[in-house]
């Protein structure tokens, strides 16, 4: 348990000092994989809370759509994604990070945009249609931290340098596209398989 | 054993991937029961149809049989005239079918022409009237399309000039081919006496004439939507492909109509599908995707464009259960508009056959009829008119005139939007509550309600108001005059609060202080 606190608190520690912070969580052992994974559900119920919360002005949500289901997928689908990526890419680039690190950096790196979307649903419920663009501006300093302590974290988990670092990234990015092809390939191939064997079934049956 | 649990991870991964096909294939259900083909309804902030009371109801259709002039081979246009008569153009094979048929308001035979009287006394037949317009001097104009000239004739219909097509030799800017190809179909002629033609075969734009009947050029001519990628394209393929390529056309306008601000309504039929399809999802309605425009005398669109979602007729959902019919794919084709009061404005869709009336805003106020005959629908609806509290749609596929009348849930609306635009705010809540009452899913009434409690600088009731009628902007207003109260209210009180808070704190820790000294002492001692 308070160990677990210890991780959370940790959160600020990457948000102040990412270079160090991140450093730590690969060579000196901080961090905690279960507080990490407490982040991204924190990251889960801002997404929630936005859909629900969001001021009637912002809110053109229709609640007869509204489904938590694929709000997790939303978060987790790319954080998944983008781990497994960057873990496939990074190993062959001599990355000296281990997959539990990616995803604990990734953790620790959306905290930022989860605290800004709260604070865009809270801001959204006091501000009027022609103030919108400070609800642009909140989210976009969450996106640009979230994005920074992403790459500062991938360039101290895996001691890149930062040329190295984007293009790793990018080739992530790729990896991601590739794997998600490959997902739905998978798919629809297991799909006409079903079929396949089903439609065997059904004249087998009708012979019989 | 690492590498079992990556696998199981990977699994998972492809899982949550599955997970919204899963649920597409499963059907996003609405709530809403579908709306059948004959009902009323109208779509509120997610585009979802909701039914609603019928707006008009069919009181008397005619077919040429039923008024005694024998059947109608080619229904092509309908007027209304000043005192609500109504005017038909109708063309045929045989020499008697060319003719212009006038209606009273009930659909009783008045009278029926052949064709014009000539200043010499004798009837010239008219060779293929395809459209008819009546200005406020009950004068009637026709368009005929075989001899391409316009008739404009008095009441009786004796001619008083022929307008004839645009002379090649006059205007540097058309040539011969275009005479050949020009075939006036639709006009309208506005209170200057110009007169605005669409013809078929032109892509040109509005052929306009100026009040003495000379041409006088293009109006509002469709402009070219192509997009950078095709622009590209078209810049790399040879002569060969290209000339077996689609050409970008600019759009054609297919039927015309004035409204009461002597503003042109103009309907074009071969709009891009995909463009109309993406404002629909995307919510907002532009000049790109617009089958309906509005055009002042520069020949700029100025149709509003406010409402839940543009003014396209039907928002076909596809992939839904819920898809109002699916027999009838595609977009709304609008082949004509009739103007009401207040800005309002009814579109003839012929694909769905129904009628979609929309509030000068751009709010669909209803959507009606249908495509079941049975019921009173259309087969081919080619024309449709409003006098007053009637609508009358000619079906060329019927050959026959329908009259649809207000009903009283018809009446509250417009009588509401009248009161609206008028600044009598107590009456139009009345009148909006009464809609309500007819109508507890009608949103516009709720907003209708919200402004009058606005004006009235009930902001926080306006706001509950606007929230129901899912009207953000005006929800928005309201909240700004909402919260600037609260604020005015207080602010006094807080700062003298806060005053007081620190005063108070201010005054304890100096107790506390001194407390502590003159125990100090006394606790050494």
């Amino acid at each position: 348990m308070k160990k677990i606190a210890r991780g959370l608190r940790y959160a600020f520690t990457v948000m102040n000092h990412p270079i160090r912070g991140f450093y730590d969580i690969r060579f000196e052992g901080q961090g905690n994989s279960v507080a990490a994974t407490l982040c991204l559900v924190f990251l889960i119920a801002m997404f929630v809370v936005q859909k629900q919360y969001t001021g009637f002005i912002f809110n053109t949500n229709n609640i007869r759509e509204f489904n938590v289901l694929q709000e997790i997928c939303n978060v987790l689908v790319p954080v998944f994604l983008w781990c497994a990526a960057n873990w496939c890419i990074t190993v062959l680039m001599d990355g000296k990070g281990r997959f539990s690190d990616i995803y604990m950096a990734t953790c620790y790196a959306v905290v930022p945009y989860a605290v800004a979307t709260l604070l865009r649903v809270i801001l959204s419920l006091f501000l009027t249609q022609q103030e919108q663009t400070f609800l642009g501006i909140v989210s976009g300093i969450g996106i640009a931290f979230t994005a920074l302590l992403l790459f500062t974290g991938i360039m101290s988990i895996h001691q890149f340098t930062v040329s190295k670092t984007l293009f790793s990234v990018l080739l992530t990015v790729l990896g991601m596209a590739f794997i998600l092809f490959l997902v739905l390939l998978f798919a629809s191939m297991f799909d006409q398989m079903v079929v396949y064997i089903s439609g065997i079934i059904t004249e087998v049956r009708l012979r019989m | 054993m690492k590498g079992k649990r990556w696998g199981i991870l990977l699994t998972a991964i492809a899982l949550c991937g599955a997970c919204p096909a899963v649920q597409a294939a499963s059907g996003e259900e609405s709530l809403y029961t579908p709306v059948s083909s004959f009902a009323s309804y109208t779509y509120n902030y997610w585009g979802d149809p909701v039914e609603c009371p019928a707006p008009y109801t069919v009181t008397r259709t005619v077919t040429g049989v039923d008024i005694g002039v024998g059947e109608l081979k080619k229904p092509n246009d309908m007027a209304v005239g000043p005192d609500g008569d109504i005017y038909l153009a109708v063309s045929g094979d045989a020499a008697g079918d060319n003719r212009i048929i006038r209606l009273d308001g009930q659909l009783n035979l008045l009278e029926e022409w052949t064709g014009y009287t000539a200043d010499d006394g004798w009837t010239v037949p008219f060779q293929e009237p395809l459209g008819v317009f009546v200005d406020k001097d009950g004068d009637i104009y026709v368009a005929d399309g075989a001899s391409k000239n316009i008739y404009h004739m008095d009441g009786d219909c004796r001619l008083k000039r022929t307008v004839l097509p645009p002379d090649p030799d006059e205007n540097a800017f058309i040539d011969e081919a275009f005479v050949e190809r020009y075939r006036p179909s639709k006009l309208v002629v506005d209170v200057s006496g110009r007169i605005h033609v669409v013809a078929v075969n032109v892509n040109e734009g509005i052929v306009e004439f100026d009040p003495d009947g000379k041409f006088e050029g293009f109006l509002a001519a469709g402009k070219v939507n192509a997009t950078p990628l095709e622009i590209l394209w078209k810049k790399l393929s040879s002569q060969e492909q290209l000339d077996r390529m689609a050409d970008f056309v600019p759009i054609e306008y297919n039927n015309i109509a004035l409204d009461q601000d002597n503003f042109i309504f103009a309907s074009a039929a071969a709009i891009d599908e995909s463009v109309v399809l993406s404002e629909i999802r995307s919510g907002n309605g532009t000049e790109q995707g617009a089958l309906v425009r509005r055009l002042n005398m520069l020949g700029n669109d100025i149709l509003r464009r406010n409402g839940f979602g543009p003014p396209v007729g039907d928002y076909p959902v596809e992939e839904t259960i819920d898809n109002i019919d699916a027999t009838y794919q595609g977009i709304s084709r609008v082949v004509d508009m009739a103007c009401g009061d207040n800005g309002c404005y009814s579109l003839l869709d012929n694909n769905r056959n129904r009628i979609f009336t929309y509030n000068s805003e751009g709010y669909l106020l209803y959507a009606f009829s249908g495509p079941d005959e049975t019921a009173g629908g259309f087969r081919t609806p080619c024309s449709i008119v409003q006098y007053g509290k009637y609508l009358y749609v000619l079906d060329s596929g019927l050959r026959s005139v329908t009259q649809f009348t207000r009903t009283g849930f018809g009446d509250a609306i417009a009588d509401a939007i009248q009161y609206q635009d008028n600044g009598q705010y107590n009456a139009a809540r009345t009148a909006w509550e009464n809609v309500m009452a007819m109508d507890a899913n009608y949103d516009l009434a709720y907003s209708g309600v919200g402004k009058t409690l606005y004006q009235y600088g009930e902001y926080e009731q306006a706001m509950r108001m606007f929230k129901l009628g899912n009207d953000r902007t005006w929800y928005s207003r309201a909240f700004k005059e909402y919260s600037k109260g609260v604020v005015s209210r207080w602010f006094a009180p807080a700062v003298v609060a806060l005053a007081a808070i620190l005063v108070v704190t201010r005054l304890l820790v100096a107790v506390i202080c001194r407390r502590r000294k003159s125990r100090k002492p006394a606790g050494g001692a």
